[in-house]
């Protein structure tokens, strides 16, 4: 049972406990930080607000995004392994920006960078092509779509480790890196306003939809006979949370794991109910990766560990823990 | 006008014809129990009501409208409610969870529940003896409990029509009878009832009608009197059935037809 009162309530207490986090984050690092040096200015207040703040709320971004779109897409494809790269989008990214660094681009429009431009369309071109490909294998209700996404990703992986062979050494760093995920300190103001407003649209429509996504979980034939016209509703979903793992991954690169132990954890806690899981999935998610970006940056100070190694690293034997011992009464026969 | 009305129904699955011309009436406020053997199209006529399936040619109305229909797929929900044979579930909403999204679309403003919403699928869980069930998730419950749940979820969606396929079929002797009568309860405020079964027995005492469905689209329907008689139930399946009758209640003894005692010996 959920009422509007409670929700708020938790989301309240989701959104103090996130501030607590980014603001600890952004304290420590090879340059401790003091709350008084903060608030007295000059050095202090510089590494806060031009260096830390910028990367912890690129953080929070991403990882509220991965991990909302993660559940969204778990209920759409009914598969509790899916995940928000599973249907191509990490590969396709990739290839994008691979392309955009092999061509030699250098440009940038406005401030927008051609490798995040083409992360954004690789991703969505490739998401299209699944769903085009799924068309013919069954959309909803089947593993038809991933079996599309897996054999899409596999296809395109291998495209880009061609590419890796055939490019020069020095050419293709910046590429690998990216495929590891990172975050940035210095994101322009235009790719944030456009971000932002990309991934705000996204959860929004989904949030919208969620009491919806409750009734798709059971199915299409249920769904149907609930009041959900499914070749409705699957598209829009389907768009929405296409959307927001672009936005993420043109940010940050690949960064896996957030959007599948995110949820899961979250369902654990605080029950499948999508008005519920959303939020706190999007909550929870900005809390980890802002938690794991911070590990990434303390643990090895001269070099710049990307944030995708902890997540993987901190995230699958957590889940594994989680999964193992609370699994059973949560999930069904699907797993 | 009929409540339901079939005209000239034909649907094949993967190249496989179900059944093809199938007319049918049923009026409103039936009770009606649909029997026969497998892969009779038992199922199959359920979910083309519910517009699950669509047919591959011919007529359905339900109320004067086509769930297949553009405008219709909606209102399907505000018309007739679906339990499934059998549900997987993927996620472990509570059972409570799953009868109240019976009410999402009731409401059109509907984010959260209201009171009435929640009185509604209280009342439906105790009609259905899911009470105790309310915080279990769906994902724990055996088959018959689940069934129930469904059941619940169909009552409390508030539909003229109840479509169910089998909800009966992984009940114990007593749940079977207890839902039994609460259908009966259901069907005296006027709901028609569709249901599928296997169980002449309990069919002929609560059902008021009967569609008996054969292989290649042979259908009897009718009262429930003079649909099951034994040479009725004989030509459908293929047996030879016997009727007695025992404090007023008819029961059906099945036996095997001459020739298939012998093939079953080899």
């Amino acid at each position: 049972m959920i009422t509007s009162r409670q929700l708020l309530k938790e989301i309240g207490f989701g959104v103090g406990g996130l501030a607590a986090v980014v603001l600890l984050c952004a304290l420590i690092g090879s340059e401790p930080l003091s709350l008084e040096g903060i608030v007295k200015g000059r050095p202090d207040a510089q590494i806060f607000f031009q260096v830390r703040l910028p990367r912890l709320m690129l953080a929070v971004l991403v990882g509220a995004a991965l991990a909302s779109s993660g559940a969204v897409f778990q209920v759409l494809l009914r598969n509790p392994l899916a995940e928000p790269y599973i249907l191509g989008i990490s590969s396709g990214a990739g290839l994008g920006v691979m392309l955009a660094v092999l061509a030699g681009f250098q440009w940038s429009w406005g401030e927008l960078s051609a490798q995040s431009l083409f992360a954004f369309i690789g991703a969505l071109a490739t998401t299209a092509l699944v769903w085009w490909i799924g068309g013919f294998t069954g959309r909803t209700g089947g593993p038809g779509m991933i079996l599309a996404g897996v054999v899409v990703n596999v296809f395109f992986s291998a495209v880009i480790m061609l590419l890796t062979a055939l490019a020069k050494a020095g050419q293709i760093q910046t590429t690998l890196f990216w495929l590891m995920g990172f975050l940035s300190s210095y994101t322009e103001m235009k790719i944030w306003v456009v971000s932002v407003f990309l991934a705000g649209a996204g959860f929004g429509i989904l949030l919208w939809l969620s009491p919806q996504l409750n009734i798709l979980s059971l199915g299409t034939a249920q769904a149907r006979s609930l009041g959900v016209v499914p070749e409705r509703l699957f598209p829009i979903a389907f768009i929405a949370a296409s959307l927001l793992t672009s936005a993420a991954v043109s940010l940050s690169g690949l960064i896996g794991f957030v959007g599948l132990i995110v949820p899961h954890s979250v369902r654990l806690i605080f029950g499948p109910d999508h008005r519920r899981l959303l939020p706190m999935c999007a909550l929870f998610g900005a809390m980890f990766l802002a938690i794991a970006d911070t590990i990434a940056r303390i643990l090895i100070p001269q070099a710049q560990l990307p944030v995708g190694v902890i997540t993987a690293l901190a995230g699958g034997p957590f889940f594994l823990l989680l999964m193992i011992r609370q699994s059973k009464p949560v999930y069904g026969g699907g797993l | 006008m009929s409540f339901i009305q079939i005209q000239n129904l034909a649907f094949s699955y993967g190249g496989l014809r179900v059944f093809e011309n199938l007319s049918l009436e049923i009026e409103q406020g039936r009770f009606c129990g649909i029997a026969g053997p497998n892969g009779a199209g038992k199922s199959t006529l359920l979910e083309l009501l519910a517009g699950h399936r669509k047919p591959s040619s011919g007529k359905i109305r339900i109320g004067g409208l086509s769930p297949a229909g553009g405008g219709f797929k909606r209102s399907i929900s505000q018309l007739a409610a679906f339990v499934p044979q059998e549900s997987t579930p993927v996620f472990g909403y509570t059972s409570y969870e799953i009868v109240m999204m019976a009410r999402y679309f009731r409401n059109r403003r509907f984010f959260f529940e209201q009171e009435e919403d929640r009185k509604i699928v209280q009342e439906a869980m105790r009609q259905t003896f899911t009470e105790d069930l309310a915080s279990r998730p769906i994902t724990c419950l055996s088959g018959g409990e689940r069934q129930r749940v469904y059941l619940a979820r169909a009552i409390a969606q508030e539909t003229p029509l109840l479509l169910l396929d089998e909800p009966l079929s992984h009940l114990d002797l007593k749940h079977q009878i207890l839902i039994y009568e609460a259908l009966k309860r259901l069907h005296r405020e006027q709901k028609t009832i569709l249901m599928a079964t296997h169980d002449l027995n309990l069919a002929a005492q609560y059902c008021d009608w009967m569609i008996l469905m054969g292989p290649g689209g042979r259908l009897f329907s009718g009262p429930v009197q003079e649909i099951l008689t034994e040479e009725n139930i004989g030509s459908i399946y293929g047996i030879e059935c016997r009727v007695y009758t025992v404090e007023g209640m008819r029961f059906f003894i099945p036996k095997a037809a001459e020739g298939e005692g012998k093939r079953a010996e080899y």
